[in-house]
C-alpha cells in the first residue's frame, strides 16, 4: 500500500460529499490519480447502491410505534434517567410502574428479612417460593470492597490489552495464547465484580459494553484471518462465552427492568437493607428493556408488560 | 435538538428520529443484508436510544457516533442471539430505490445485492467501516468515534475495503459477462 493513498482517498471522498467532482480531486493528486480514480468510482458506486429507503408502510408503522413509546417515556423526564441502581443486596429494582405503595412494601420486606436473619423464606412463604423478581445472575454475596475498587483498573487494563491486540492483528501478527488467557481473566473478574458495585462503578458499564464490542471485533477478525495461535482456539471459545455472560450483566445494568428470570430467593446478608434514598432514582429508569424490545419490536407495548411485572413485587409484602 | 430531546421534549425526540431513521436503516441493511432483520433492528435501536438518551453526554462523543455505537452493539447482540452473522437474503422487490424508472430500479437493486454479497467477503472491521461510511453516511471522524478507532486507522481500513470490493465486484462482473457471452 502506498503511503498517502488512503489519505488522498479519504480527502477526495470528503470533497465529493461536499459537491466536488472526481476530476477536480484527481487533479490535486496527479501522482496517485491512476490508482485513485477506480477507488473513487467504486466508492461512489457503493454510495449509490446503499441509497435505499425503508418500505413506506414499515416506516409509517415504525414511526407510530416509536412515538407511542416516546410518549410513554415522556411522562418520565428522559433527562433524569440514570443507569439502573442496584440495592446492595443484589436485587434489581423494577421501578417503571411500581409506585410508592410498592416501594413501601419492598422496604418493609427488606426490614423483615433483616430482622429475621435474612433467611430464604419470608412470612407465609415456603422454602423455594419466589418472593420477588430477581436476576438469575445476581450473586449470593456482594463483592468485596477490594473487588469493587478494581473495576476502573480492570477496565483500563482491558482497554489497553485490546488496543495492543487490535494493533497486532492489523499488522498481521498472531495472538498468543497468553493474551487470550489474560483477557479471559479480566472478563471473568469484571463479571464477578460488577454485581452490587457502587453507582460510580456502574457508570463504567457503557464503556465496558464498547470494549466488549471491540473485543468481539478483534477476535472475529483474528479468527477469520487465522491470526489466533492454534493452541488458543479453545480459550477463545471460553473467552467468548465469558464475554457473553459479562455482556448480559452489562445489558442488565443498562436496561431498566430485570430479565424475566425467576430464581429461588437467595440469602441476603442481614445488614444489607434497602435505604429510602435509593427509591427516587429508581423511578427514573425507562420502562422497556432493550433486550425485551428486540423480540417484540413489531408491536412494542412495554407499558402493560412492565406494570404486570411490577405488580408481582408487592405480593411479597409481609 | 439533542439537548431538548434529552430533556424530554417529545417534538425534539421525533425530529431526532426522523433525522436518523433512514441512516440507521441503511446501516442495518448494509450490515445485516436482510430487509426483515434490518427493519427489526432499526426499531430496536431507537427504543434503545430512547432508554439511553438521558445518559448521553456530549463530551464522550458526537451524537451520531453515540447513536451508531448503539446500533453497532445491537448488531452484535443480534448476531450473538441468532448466529446470523453474514446471513443474506435477496432484497425485497418492494424495497424502494431512490432512482428514476423501472429499469434503473432493477439495475440499482442488482447492484445493491452484488455489493452486499461482496461485503460478506470482507473482514469484520472493513464491513463495519463500509456500512458506517457508505450506509449510514458518517464522516471518517464520526466513523472513528463510533468504532472507537483512530481516524488514520479508519482511513486505512476504508482504503483496503474499497480496494477489495472493487476487485470482488469487477471479478464478478467479468465472470458474469464471460458466462453471458
Amino acid at each position: 500500500m502506498k503511503t498517502g493513498l488512503e489519505e488522498a482517498l479519504a480527502e477526495c471522498l470528503a470533497s465529493v460529499d461536499r459537491g466536488g467532482s472526481i476530476e477536480e480531486c484527481l487533479v490535486r493528486y496527479p501522482g496517485l490519480a491512476q490508482e485513485l480514480e477506480p477507488l473513487l468510482l467504486t466508492a461512489l458506486g457503493l454510495q449509490q447502491a446503499y441509497d435505499v429507503g425503508p418500505r413506506p408502510s414499515f416506516q409509517r408503522a415504525a414511526r407510530q410505534r416509536f412515538l407511542a413509546a416516546a410518549g410513554r417515556r415522556g411522562r418520565r423526564p428522559l433527562a433524569v434517567a440514570k443507569p439502573p441502581r442496584r440495592f446492595s443486596f443484589g436485587w434489581r429494582w423494577a421501578p417503571a410502574a411500581v409506585g410508592t405503595p410498592a416501594l413501601v412494601a419492598a422496604f418493609a420486606l427488606a426490614m423483615v428479612l433483616a430482622f429475621t436473619g435474612g433467611g430464604g423464606t419470608g412470612i407465609g412463604m415456603r422454602p423455594g417460593d419466589v418472593s420477588v423478581r430477581q436476576i438469575s445472575s445476581a450473586p449470593t454475596q456482594a463483592p468485596s470492597e477490594v473487588e469493587q475498587e478494581e473495576i476502573p483498573a480492570l477496565v483500563a487494563r482491558l482497554e489497553q490489552r485490546l488496543d495492543q491486540m487490535q494493533e497486532r492483528v492489523e499488522q498481521g501478527g498472531v495472538i498468543p495464547s497468553e493474551a487470550i488467557q489474560e483477557l479471559k481473566d479480566i472478563n471473568q473478574s469484571l463479571q464477578e465484580s460488577l454485581p452490587g458495585a457502587p453507582p460510580e462503578a456502574a457508570e463504567a458499564a457503557p464503556q465496558i459494553a464498547n470494549l466488549l464490542a471491540q473485543q468481539q471485533e478483534v477476535l472475529d477478525t483474528a479468527r477469520e484471518q487465522d491470526q489466533v495461535a492454534p493452541e488458543a482456539a479453545d480459550d477463545v471459545d471460553d473467552l467468548i462465552s465469558i464475554a457473553g455472560g459479562l455482556q448480559t450483566r452489562i445489558d442488565e445494568m443498562l436496561s431498566p427492568t430485570p430479565e424475566p428470570t425467576l430464581t429461588p430467593t437467595p440469602t441476603p446478608a442481614p445488614t444489607e437493607t434497602a435505604t429510602p434514598a435509593a427509591s427516587p432514582t429508581a423511578t427514573a429508569t425507562p420502562a422497556a428493556s432493550p433486550t425485551a424490545t428486540s423480540t417484540t419490536v413489531s408491536s412494542p407495548t412495554p407499558g402493560p408488560a412492565t406494570a404486570a411485572e411490577a405488580t408481582a413485587t408487592p405480593t411479597a409484602n409481609p | 435538538m439533542v439537548d431538548a430531546a434529552r430533556a424530554g421534549d417529545e417534538t425534539a425526540v421525533a425530529e431526532l428520529y426522523s433525522a436518523y431513521f433512514p441512516r440507521v436503516y441503511r446501516y442495518m441493511l448494509a450490515r445485516i443484508g436482510n430487509v426483515g432483520d434490518a427493519e427489526d433492528l432499526t426499531e430496536e435501536v431507537f427504543i434503545r436510544v430512547l432508554d439511553a438518551l438521558g445518559r448521553f453526554e456530549w463530551r464522550e462523543a458526537p451524537f451520531s457516533a453515540w447513536l451508531f455505537r448503539i446500533a453497532h452493539n445491537a448488531i452484535i447482540s443480534h448476531q450473538r442471539r441468532d448466529g446470523a452473522r453474514g446471513r443474506h437474503a435477496p432484497l425485497s422487490p418492494t424495497l424502494p430505490m431512490k432512482t428514476q424508472g423501472p429499469e434503473e430500479m432493477v439495475e440499482a437493486r442488482l447492484t445493491l445485492d452484488e455489493v452486499m454479497r461482496a461485503t460478506e467477503n470482507l473482514p469484520e472491521a472493513q464491513r463495519q467501516v463500509i456500512a458506517l461510511r457508505f450506509g449510514a453516511g458518517l464522516s471518517v471522524a464520526e466513523t472513528a468515534r463510533a468504532l472507537g478507532k483512530g481516524e488514520g486507522n479508519v482511513k486505512v481500513i476504508q482504503h483496503k475495503a474499497i480496494a477489495k470490493l472493487r476487485d470482488l465486484l469487477v471479478d464478478k462482473r467479468r465472470d458474469g459477462h464471460e458466462n453471458g457471452s
